[in-house]
């Protein structure tokens, strides 16, 4: 056998070149040129005021959004996580209206929820439960369950967990800041750590993932239970946010993460998808609404602009991958 | 048996990009005839079929149905109206539609408005009991059925269609001895009843009880037909038949010094797989020949733990294993390149730098792996592989069959271990590639790894084993070594075996 070198000589190509080659890219010369047309229009829109505003509004869907990003490139999904962080705000208000102060009420509900997810997580790993119905029944089970504890009525706590958004740098709160924190901490997880590339590997073939020694069920349990870990967070600064534990306060909030990750270009077929896309697309997301809003189109407007937005995105993901 | 032909074939040939895998082929059936066709893997049998039922189209030659000669493209669902069923080895009915909706599915029996049930199931136990077969309900749901009865409904179906030819591919694989005989007996009620059949059997004691004649094909070409009326079937002749092949299609390889033994399986059954026994040396290539479905995969998953061993020990080293996961047979040092590719063996749609990392991070333990890392690691591979491709961002489903097939290797020579087993480690993969593979597969040898083989592809076992097992109904029926290897023995004991 002849041994001619056909090595490939090429480079690692630098960051730079990466980011442009990468989907992301899109989205956020979209996102620039989306705030630009609207700055025009509506002069209120581009001020400092009205950011502060918005990247507050992020913080809860932007938590959720990079937990669903993770799950569905897994393979998985969760639709319960909107009543789940419902019925965990009642838990969570009702013990800090019982007793007084803020931290065992939010150490219960922060317990409640993962052990929730953590079950949830047992029931489509072990058994071959599609994650889709699974976690539409759940919730349901949360929504009832919300209700329940509550009687149907709003628990007020005012002043009670303020802190997420009463301690400020910057005019920033607090729960910006965190948010920012678990965007870039599951950023270096995916790229950084063997749980990232499992990630993947397990949501574009779960039998080969098994296969090249993957314990695949562990590792959905695993993922569902940080999930949790996210929604109980997400809950707390909700609350923080709007201090009232109410059977309603999660309503849409599933629809928006899935809906964020989708624009950031994640496949719910699994294999495919990003942090910082998913990140990009709750921007997108929230901009939208608030664009509209200034705009003073109607809320019932709104729906329609956003579902017509994240038709167009999955088209606009399923033109780019044909072409490559 | 009539003289009326039911089928001629004159001088078809089919080519795919320019390599032939068809060639001046003639076959001929005759109404109440049972006409065997043998030949090995990928001897064209498959592709034969497939020019029957329509799915390929022949690029040259005459085929006459019924003394109607076919004109223009021979569509699967023209094949079907000139009376042509083919009984696939694979299952294709409903699996959740009942035994008599499946038997008359497009052809439902009404009164009018509705489809009439009670007649409907009268016809259906008719039709079973026609050929044979009581033991089916009408009403029963196709997925409760054992894979023998599947079989039967679908020669039933094929029957409710007024086949006239009845093609059958490999209708007894998974079938115990019983349902073999009664299987043989439902062929014996169709050909009285004037159905000329095609059975195609790696299985040669069927086909020596049922066949009228045997035709044997070998590298698409037909070799030779025999008549059981004009003469006795011999078994050795038809087996030299099937191998008899040009010596210049083996690949010769380096040899590689062998060393002492570094795993042993004693008794190991399972699913699939009785009482298996062997020792592997390091240094070694240990082939497993045998039949499709003679248990050689399950003996393969059984050891890389993809499914539970039910009793007998594996040795690596001299040390006891217990493998009940792929992740564990890794730590212990086994690598497994599995049969498909695309179903268990890749990731198709991520990075090749991903698909090269995964199995070493679970080995290694390695909780942070740096992109860079993926990324120069999977480049270094890329060259001593050779594998043609962009880059290690590429994604694998852009590469060729071959090139993909090498990255199938790559994460386990990346991984590190002391056994690779390969499943069908060519399968798919295009005569330049084969040879790299094999390359490949000496190069890790003097490395000293060891290497558990399991190949359908004759020439393959014979030029890269230095020791061949050969399986049968999930056990082992022979040892060779190198110097006695040679198709005709290989065969012989895949086939009958019932020597050790």
């Amino acid at each position: 056998m002849n041994k001619v070198k056909n090595e490939i000589q090429i480079e690692r190509p630098p960051l730079g070149k990466r980011f442009i080659s990468s989907d992301n890219t899109y989205l956020l010369f979209g996102l620039i040129a989306f705030i630009f047309i609207v700055s025009l229009i509506a002069p209120n829109f581009a001020t400092p005021f009205n950011f502060s505003i918005l990247m507050e509004q992020f913080a809860v869907p932007g938590i959720m959004a990079i937990g669903m990003c993770m799950l569905m490139i897994s393979g998985g999904i969760d639709l319960a996580v909107g009543t789940q962080l419902s019925f965990i705000s009642c838990v969570m208000a009702l013990v800090v209206k019982d007793m007084d102060t803020a931290i065992p009420g939010i150490a219960i509900g922060v317990a409640v929820c993962i052990a929730g997810s953590f079950g949830m997580g047992l029931l489509i790993s072990r058994t071959k439960m599609e994650p889709f119905i699974v976690s539409l029944g759940f919730m349901a089970i949360y929504k009832g369950l919300a209700n329940i504890t509550t009687n149907g009525a709003e628990y007020p706590i005012p002043g009670k967990m303020g802190f997420a958004t009463d301690i400020r740098w910057a005019t920033l709160p607090l729960m910006v800041y965190i948010m920012i924190a678990v965007v870039i901490i599951f950023f270096l997880i995916l790229r950084f750590t063997r749980f990232g590339r499992w990630l993947y590997a397990v949501g574009d073939n779960p039998e080969a993932a098994f296969l090249s020694g993957i314990n695949v069920k562990n590792f959905k349990l695993s993922m569902y239970t940080i999930n949790g870990a996210l929604v109980a967070l997400a809950t707390v600064l909700m609350l923080s946010r709007n201090e009232v534990g109410n059977p309603n306060l999660g309503v849409d909030l599933e629809m928006r993460a899935i809906a964020s990750a989708v624009v950031g270009g994640t496949a719910l077929a699994g294999g495919k998808g990003n942090i910082i896309g998913t990140f990009l697309g709750t921007i997108w997301m929230g901009i939208i609404s608030n664009a509209l809003n200034i705009i003073g189109l109607s809320s019932f407007f709104q729906y329609v602009v956003t579902g017509c937005i994240i038709i167009g995105a999955v088209l606009m993901n399923q033109i780019r991958y044909k072409n490559e | 048996m009539s003289d009326k032909k039911l089928l001629e074939i004159t001088n078809v040939s089919k080519s795919f990009f320019g390599v032939t895998v068809f060639a001046d082929f003639d076959f001929d059936v005759k109404a109440g005839e049972v006409h065997c066709l043998c030949g090995e893997n990928g001897a064209g049998k498959s592709t034969f079929i497939k020019i029957l039922s329509g799915a390929y189209q022949p690029d040259g030659g005459e085929i006459v149905i019924d003394g109607k000669k076919v004109e223009g493209k021979l569509s699967p669902a023209l094949s079907m109206n000139l009376g042509i069923e083919t009984i696939y080895q694979e299952h294709t009915l409903m699996r959740n539609m009942t035994v008599m909706e499946n038997l008359f599915i497009g052809k439902e029996i009404t009164n009018g408005l509705k489809i009439d049930r009670r007649k409907m199931s009268r016809r259906t136990k008719e039709i079973l009991e026609s050929i044979g077969v009581t033991n089916i309900d009408p009403f029963n749901v196709v997925r409760n059925l054992g894979p023998a009865q599947q079989k039967f409904v679908e020669i039933a179906k094929a029957f409710v269609k007024e086949a006239k030819i009845i093609i059958m591919d490999e209708p007894t694989a998974s079938f115990g001895a019983h349902e073999i005989d009664q299987l043989l007996n439902t062929v014996d009620t169709l050909k009285k009843s004037g159905i000329g059949i095609i059975y195609i059997s790696h299985h040669l004691e069927e086909v020596f009880r049922i066949a009228d004649r045997v035709t044997v094909i070998r590298d698409g070409r037909k070799i030779r037909t025999y008549d059981s009326a004009v003469e006795k079937l011999d078994e050795a002749a038809i087996i030299k038949d099937m191998v008899g092949r040009d010596a210049s299609l083996f690949y010769a390889r380096d040899e590689v010094g062998i060393g002492d033994v570094i795993m042993e399986v004693k008794n190991l059954s399972g699913p699939g797989v009785k009482d298996v026994s062997f020792s592997l040396r390091k240094g070694e290539i240990l082939g497993f020949a045998g039949l499709v479905g003679a248990g050689r995969t399950e003996l393969a998953e059984i050891l890389f733990g993809r499914r539970k061993a039910t009793s007998g020990e594996v040795f690596l080293k001299g040390k006891k294993i217990t493998i009940k996961t792929p992740k564990n047979a890794i730590e212990a040092g086994m690598c497994m390149v599995t049969e498909d590719r695309q179903h268990t063996g890749l990731f198709i749609n991520q990075k090749i730098s991903l698909n090269s990392i995964v199995p070493q991070s679970v080995k290694a333990k390695k909780h942070f792996i740096s992109p860079k890392y993926d990324w120069i690691v999977t480049k270094e591979y890329i060259n001593k592989l050779r594998i043609k491709c962009k880059g290690p961002d590429q994604k694998v489903c852009y590469l060729s069959g071959g090139n993909q097939q090498k990255i199938a290797f790559c994460k386990w020579f990346i991984t590190d271990g002391e056994v690779y087993i390969f499943d069908e480690p060519t399968r798919g993969v295009d005569i330049g590639a084969k040879e790299e593979i094999y390359h490949l597969m000496v190069q890790l040898c003097r490395e000293g790894k060891s290497i558990l083989m399991i190949s359908s592809d004759m020439p393959e076992v014979i030029a890269m084993s230095d020791r061949v097992m050969i399986m049968k109904n999930g056990g082992i029926t022979a040892e060779i070594q190198k110097e006695e290897l040679d198709s005709e023995t290989i065969l012989q004991y895949a086939l009958g075996g019932s020597v050790k």
